[in-house]
């Protein structure tokens, strides 16, 4: 057990995200247990404690009495200097438990700047990065996560990947480790990763060896063992009123990011927006009943004393007893003081009728996600919003007394014009202009909020072309210029994060060296942008010799073989083609929830099926 | 309605935690202890809890004081009983009084008057060097201490220096107990201000040149006083 003395304690920033101890935290003892898993987001505590699928993840490892599942999460650099000094191994929350003594490190994939910290907790676990180089006695190094349905550029850091949601996964992968270690009379390596791989929805990236053409552009990835699947689909929760969720999350003593409880309604979200890959992973929707829903609301707030919750799901108010529900919550939770709330709005009154009845959506502003400026763009990314939406969205909001409205944009979408530019503050404009019309005063803020386009891998624009770095500048300072009102404010960040995210995105095996020399080279905490030195990233692709560009500015071609391609969600390439082409048409696809199937192909390569509870009535 | 004077600790589980942390902890554990808490009016109600006085990142308390509201009167080992089975560990309730409604109770804030902080140094200090230290500083009457804070709201970015006499805040000499190593020190609380016990630390290192490490010191609040008495004795 390693104990943290005061001396280090004291000297860093937050010191609370290094003690643990937390309320409804589970302690057990190592020696009583056959699995032991240490959970990790490879971020700082405040944004860790807030990931839902490892709360998930924690009680249901937890629930079982010959498991035990911790937590750790990256310590700030600070906090990592002084460890380092002292030869403080990183260690698990709970136990204190070193992490080397665990049996898998299991990491949260949740976006691609956050690789760094991997291979940083790693060595500050001493324990080797490259999974060839790890020996019997260490711990497995596991991933899964909505970066799993690109990680290449990473599978020579894990032994293996958990494709898809992890609730049933997690358990047989417990079992297999159980029965195998008390089996095995080698306990090698080599010899569990092929016993797991027999598991549906693992990959285990050393049985396969990428081939690249003469040109350098991926060819195809070779099976190395007969018995492997060629392609791993991604695992489902067919029911998730039957599936064991939080019931009992620990609860921070410090602010958190999500300081509160969080209700998923539903699963997946099957509008089709053309850019998002979590609407192609996380189908097809499932929701939750509004009975299940009003249990483990009941469940969360008696376990931890909570005063607000948030329902969430990728698009909350398309829950179809989404009405109901928030009755059934403000009457039972009247005289406890709870306060809900949803993280995102659909563009539409509905969405601002529910936000006034829940009352503690006024203390913030409305946000909203038009996307794109135009009409035209709109249609080619399926956003399925129309300027009148929007206004009307707007009109019942400022009825209601908002008066702060947040616009979120993406800039360099597959044909977009300077026209659809210019269109983004003209948006804006027309919503400062509707404020003064209906309440005759000019207090508005109206702040659009544009970020860079990433392409991601199985969405209808995984073969495009990022826009360049100078690119997306100069629409930046295109966009500016074109503002006029002074209720208007700007947010953009710089365009190199998301350059960085648009090269692993969809990169390859071989980019491995160059996370790695990164890594060397201090690169850590890159989503932070304080923290994120673009420079250190391009002087790695230098020394690897390594070009970003065939990554990120390529436009790939229909019949080029993805590197990706083998990790799948299940959509057809033929749905996703046929997407892009309707793109550039600018037709619409509408949604399969409530509607007739579009043919992504998912619920048939899954054996699954949309759960609505307005449909299936 | 009902008030009740609740006396808890701040253990070592819980040092790096801020008042606001600790705040919120209570005040979670009174929600799932189901105790008919009062909350005031308005969009963003808030329980009716008050403290006596904040306590820093990295201090633990012997005895910490609230005030607790409820919308209902029960009886008090009803209410020692239930908080007491959800409190996290490191907070542990010692008393409880219920406050009768005739004691017309004045807030706590304006009546806490001294608090009485343990400070223990590192095992490798001089208990000598400490000794002289604590000898020089019992005997002059003025203590300067540059105060450096970073500014907050309109000020904020900027480093606000102060210049404070420790000593107008001290209220007793300074007691080294050297066979624990700890130095005692009653701190005057007053609304013209106070010090952190580790400011004397850091003026005994400035001006008495006494060489520790400051991030070494574990500082407890051992009691918060009005008029002599803690703050359930004095009800």
């Amino acid at each position: 057990m390693i104990k943290i003395s005061p001396a280090v304690l004291q000297s860093v920033s937050k010191p609370a995200r290094y003690t643990g101890g937390e309320v409804n935290a589970v302690h057990k003892d190592h020696r009583m247990i056959s699995c032991k898993f240490a959970l990790s987001m490879p971020d700082v505590y405040e944004v860790g404690m807030s990931n839902m699928g490892l709360k998930i993840l924690y009680e249901i490892l937890n629930h079982r009495s010959d498991t035990v599942a911790e937590r750790v999460y990256t310590p700030w650099p600070d906090m990592e200097m002084k460890m380092r000094e002292n030869h403080i191994p990183l260690y698990g929350l709970e136990s204190f438990t070193p992490l080397k003594n665990f049996d898998f490190i299991g990491f949260s994939l949740q976006y691609e700047l956050i690789y760094t910290n991997i291979l940083n907790m790693l060595d500050m676990s001493d324990i080797p990065v490259w999974a060839e180089d790890r020996r019997d006695e260490d711990p497995f190094i596991i991933g899964g996560g909505p970066c799993v349905y690109n990680v290449e550029p990473i599978a020579d850091f894990f032994d293996f990947f958990i494709v898809g949601e992890g609730e049933e996964i997690i358990e047989e992968v417990a079992d297999a480790f159980i029965k195998w270690h008390s089996m095995s009379k080698s306990h090698s390596r080599i010899e569990f990763l092929h016993y797991v791989s027999k598991i549906k929805g693992i990959y285990v990236p050393s049985f396969y060896r990428p081939e690249y053409n003469v040109n350098g552009i991926f060819k195809e990835l070779i099976s190395l063992y007969d018995d492997i699947p060629a392609i791993i689909h991604k695992r489902v929760i067919k029911d998730m009123d039957n599936v064991p969720t939080v019931e009992k999350p620990v609860i921070p003593y410090i602010n958190i990011v999500h300081d509160r409880l969080m209700l998923e309604l539903f699963r997946g979200c099957s509008r089709g927006c053309r850019f998002c890959q979590a609407g192609i992973a996380y189908r097809p929707v499932r929701e939750r009943s509004r009975e299940k829903l009003n249990e483990l609301t009941r469940i969360m707030i008696d376990n931890t004393g909570y005063d607000e919750m948030s329902l969430t799901s990728l698009s909350s108010a398309d829950y179809s007893c989404l009405p109901v529900l928030i009755d059934d919550l403000m009457t039972n939770y009247a005289d406890e003081k709870m306060s809900f709330s949803l993280p995102s709005l659909r563009v539409d009154s509905f969405s601002i009728d529910i936000a006034h009845k829940l009352q503690t959506m006024r203390k913030s502003g409305l946000t909203f996600a038009p996307e794109a400026g135009t009409q035209r763009l709109r249609d080619v990314i399926n956003k399925g919003v129309t300027e009148e939406d929007l206004l009307k969205a707007c009109g019942a909001a400022f009825k209601y007394g908002w008066k702060t409205v947040k616009l979120y944009f993406m800039m360099g979408l597959p044909t977009e014009t300077d026209e659809d530019i210019i269109g983004i503050p003209q948006l804006a404009e027309k919503v400062v202009d509707l404020y003064k019309e209906i309440r005759g005063r000019r207090d508005v803020k109206v702040t659009i909020s544009v970020s860079c386009f990433v392409p991601k891998a199985f969405t209808p624009f995984q073969w495009f072309a990022q826009c360049e770095k100078s690119e997306f500048e100069r629409k930046q300072h295109l966009l500016k210029k074109h503002i006029n009102s002074r209720a208007v404010q700007f947010h953009y960040h710089d365009a190199s994060t998301s350059i960085l995210e648009g090269i692993i995105s969809r990169g390859d095996r071989r980019l491995a060296k160059v996370i790695y020399e990164a890594f060397k080279n201090g690169a850590k905490f890159d989503g932070w942008t304080e923290m994120f030195d673009f420079s250190i990233w391009q002087e790695a692709f230098k020394k690897t010799g390594i070009d970003p560009a065939q990554y990120n500015l390529r436009s790939r071609s229909f019949t080029e073989k993805l590197p990706w391609e083998h990790t799948t969600p299940g959509v057809s390439k033929r749905f996703l083609i046929n997407e892009y082409n309707k793109a550039l048409d600018g037709i619409l696809t509408s949604d399969c929830r409530r509607g007739s199937c579009i043919g992504c192909g998912i619920c048939q390569a899954l054996n699954a099926d949309v759960v609505d509870w307005r449909r299936n009535k | 309605m009902s008030v009740f004077r609740i006396e808890l600790t701040k253990e070592e589980q819980l040092r790096y935690i801020s008042h606001l942390d600790y705040y919120n902890l209570l005040q979670r554990a009174i929600r799932r202890a189901k105790l008919p808490a009062a909350y005031s009016e308005g969009f963003n109600p808030h329980m009716k809890v008050s403290f006596a006085s904040a306590l820093a990142v990295g201090v633990t308390a012997s005895a910490e004081y609230a005030d607790v509201e409820l919308t209902k009167d029960i009886c008090q080992p009803e209410f020692f009983d239930k908080l007491s089975a959800v409190l996290p560990a490191g907070m542990r309730l010692l008393r409880v009084k219920k406050i009768v409604a005739h004691q017309h109770h004045k807030s706590m804030n304006a009546l806490a008057d001294m608090a009485v902080y343990a400070i223990q140094l590192p095992e490798n200090v001089h208990s000598d060097a400490v000794m002289t230290a604590v000898n020089a500083f019992n005997a002059t009457s003025e203590v300067l201490f540059l105060r450096e804070k970073t500014g907050k709201g309109n000020k904020k970015g900027q480093v606000i220096k102060k210049i404070i006499n420790i000593k107008e805040f001290v209220a007793t000499d300074l007691q080294y107990d050297t066979a624990n190593n700890v130095i005692i020190v009653n701190i005057k609380v007053s609304s013209n201000g106070s010090i952190k016990p580790a400011e004397v630390i850091a003026s005994l290192q400035q001006k008495y040149l006494l060489q520790l490490d400051s991030n070494n010191i574990l500082i407890n609040r051992n009691a918060l006083l009005s008029a002599g008495k803690n703050f359930i004795d004095l009800l």
